[in-house]
């Protein structure tokens, strides 16, 4: 658990030392460009370091954590990104209005509330933000650009 | 001041500021219902549906909206014991021992009339101190903003969590992720690794979304459950309502005292939003003959957090309008709103727009007394939507999530980042990082290293040895050290 915990400050750690990296060997930027986000970058990277170094140091005891928080499921993760893969495959109008017939359905509740959510999601998506709006949501799929 | 006064007020009769303002209530109102989606979450839902809205109408929409959460959420705290947001886990102390003995109506009467009056106090202040805080203001220089904006992020981060080090880490984060795309000062693209939309760097509308709303989304569709479990649900009567409502008037000094201890830690830039209900709290068990029965359902114990947690978001809005530096996470993506509806705020607002910083001050005077209305009204119908069982919520939320986030600027990839910053935010939920410490730093970053190149050039190395700066560092250090005084005496004696 602890090695776990320390997994994030060291990815953290490891994203700023790579833009780092990249601004000063690739871009080359100048003084002026890269003084301030060098500095913010070292104090990530000083600050990870010590709380890498707390963690490994600490006598088996677990991190503060936020809330208690549900396990992830893979079931939930996936229903998750499977909106993205509606959006992308059907377009933002229809695309939200099949992902909610579908999950709900998934799910296990009744055709009538699943129906009527995705008409809702039609109205508010097409109605609401298309046409009152003025928003160009995609109605097209987006993999036909 | 009193033309721009006089001119705010005639605004607020627009049909369309009107519209917005009924329009945005409601919607505060349902999502302050829904325990976890707090004030900092309906601006990060509502603030998409500004895109293209006059300012003062997109500011009315917000502010209403964000006026009303905070009723909702004390509405939960009371019946079922689950706050709605931070600020209303203080009001659960008593407040939810009182449903338990049956006198749920009288707590949300209390909570409903000391949460409307407590705005107002919070809102009265604001329309005064605006016009007296600008000379003050207008004293500050790069230097002294600079050192503002960093200790607003280092008081989010130390003191808004029980891990000091992960705010720190949050807070920097913010800051380092604000800095993508094009420098202020010299416009080169920053660490955009030959990506087009990095040109334009991180957008805050994904950010806000995927760090605050993907959490709770997540959180509803893995484990299913509504997101309150509603036993033994007391209804509520008028006359019960009514009674508690009349209590904040026989404690005129519990209640000014909490007032003004929310004001002014509201206006503490980064200090704002947990912790001023519940150093009202204390204050009212200190000053109690009593202290003891506290959690056991007295109505002061209500009184006080409720009173003083809408009363800060007057003083929050002082440093936010004033000085362009945020007083609590809510306000940070507020200042994020008022740039996309084309406003600065800062000193030169206080000066251009007079009239639309008092009338924000007005619509949150009028969004804290008419959502006490709204919710009282409605307060049992509303009361179910937090029965709906969590794999129905949670599609809906996530389709609003990215429907929003694409609406922000017409860009698919945002939806994609709202993805990538869910992720971010999952992790930092679940590890105890402070996530609005990372948000205050994004929003901050810019104007930080702006203020930073301006002081630099103007002062040289020396900028922080201005005595205004030397006192702002002393009262940062002094605030941020002082909670943990016991320790760092211990550490010093033992040294």
């Amino acid at each position: 658990m602890k090695r776990g915990e320390a997994v994030f400050p060291a990815l953290i750690l490891a994203f700023t030392a790579a833009m780092l990296a990249l601004g000063y060997f690739h871009y080359q930027y100048s003084w002026t460009a890269f003084a301030f986000p060098l500095a913010a970058g070292l104090v990530v990277s000083l600050l990870c370091a010590f709380e890498i170094a707390a963690i490994l140091r600490r006598p088996g005891t677990r991190a503060p954590r936020a809330a208690d928080t549900p396990s992830l499921s893979l079931a939930g993760l996936a229903w998750l990104f499977a909106l993205a893969a509606f959006l992308y495959a059907l377009g933002f109008v229809f695309g939200a209005a099949l992902y909610l017939l579908v999950c709900l359905r998934g799910n296990h509740f009744s055709w009538r509330l699943s129906v009527g959510t995705a008409v809702v999601s039609l109205f508010v998506t097409w109605g609401v933000f298309v046409k009152v709006l003025g928003i160009q949501l995609p109605i097209k799929p987006l993999w036909m650009g | 001041m009193l033309d721009a006064f006089l001119s705010a007020a005639a605004q607020l009769f627009n049909p369309l500021v009107l519209g917005a303002m009924l329009l945005g209530l409601p919607l505060g109102v349902v999502i302050g219902l829904l325990p976890g989606l707090s004030g900092i979450t309906a601006f990060a839902f509502l603030i998409p549906f500004t895109f293209g809205m006059p300012p003062l109408v997109g500011l009315a929409f917000l502010l209403a909206a964000y006026a009303a959460v905070s009723q909702g959420g004390s509405m939960t705290a009371i019946i079922l014991g689950v706050p709605g947001e931070v600020p209303n886990a203080a009001t659960v102390i008593d407040g939810y021992q009182m449903t338990k003995a049956g006198r749920a109506g009288e707590a949300v009467g209390a909570a409903l009339m000391a949460s409307a009056l407590g705005g107002l106090f919070g809102c009265v202040l604001l329309v005064i101190l605006l016009p007296i805080i600008q000379p003050i203001v207008l004293s500050f220089a790069s230097p002294e903003n600079f050192i503002l904006a960093l200790a607003g992020i280092a008081f989010i981060a130390v003191l808004g969590s029980g891990a000091p080090n992960r705010g720190l880490i949050a807070g920097a984060l913010g800051i380092f992720l604000s800095l993508f795309g094009y420098s202020p000062t010299e416009g080169v693209p920053r660490f955009w690794m030959g990506i087009d939309y990095m040109l334009d760097g991180f957008r805050l509308v994904p950010l806000a979304m995927g760090l605050f709303a993907m959490p709770e989304i997540l959180a509803l569709m893995t484990t299913g459950r509504s997101i309150a479990q509603p036993e033994g649900l007391e209804p509520i009567s008028l006359r019960q309502v009514v009674k508690g409502g009349l209590a904040v008037f026989k404690y005129p000094g519990l209640f000014f005292r909490s007032c003004t201890i929310g004001s002014v830690i509201g206006m503490m830039p980064g200090v704002g939003g947990a912790t001023a209900p519940f150093v009202a709290y204390a204050a009212a068990k200190q000053t109690a003959g009593d202290p003891d029965t506290f959690g056991s359902g007295r109505i002061e114990g209500v009184i006080a957090p409720e009173a003083s947690s809408n009363a800060k978001e007057g003083g929050a809005l002082v440093p936010t309008l004033a000085l362009g530096i945020p007083g609590s996470a809510s306000m940070a993506l507020l200042l994020g709103a008022f740039i996309i509806l084309g406003l600065q705020p800062g000193p030169e607002f206080l000066v251009k727009h007079p009239d639309l910083a008092f009338a924000a001050a007005m619509i949150l005077a009028f969004g804290n007394v008419a959502s006490s209305l709204l919710m009282f009204l409605l307060s049992k119908l509303l009361i179910h939507i937090t029965r709906v069982p969590g794999r129905a919520l949670a599609p809906i939320l996530l389709v609003l999530v990215m429907i929003g986030s694409y609406s922000a600027e017409n860009n698919p990839i945002d939806v994609l980042f709202v993805f990538v910053f869910g992720g971010l935010g999952v992790a930092m939920d679940r590890l105890g990082y402070n996530r609005p410490a990372l948000l205050l730093g994004f929003v901050l970053g810019e104007m930080i290293e702006r203020y930073y190149q301006v002081s630099v050039s103007a002062y040289g190395a020396s900028f922080l040895m201005r005595p205004i700066s030397i006192v702002i560092i002393a009262a940062a250090l002094l605030c941020l050290l002082w909670p943990n005084r016991t320790r760092v005496l211990r550490y010093w004696r033992y040294r």
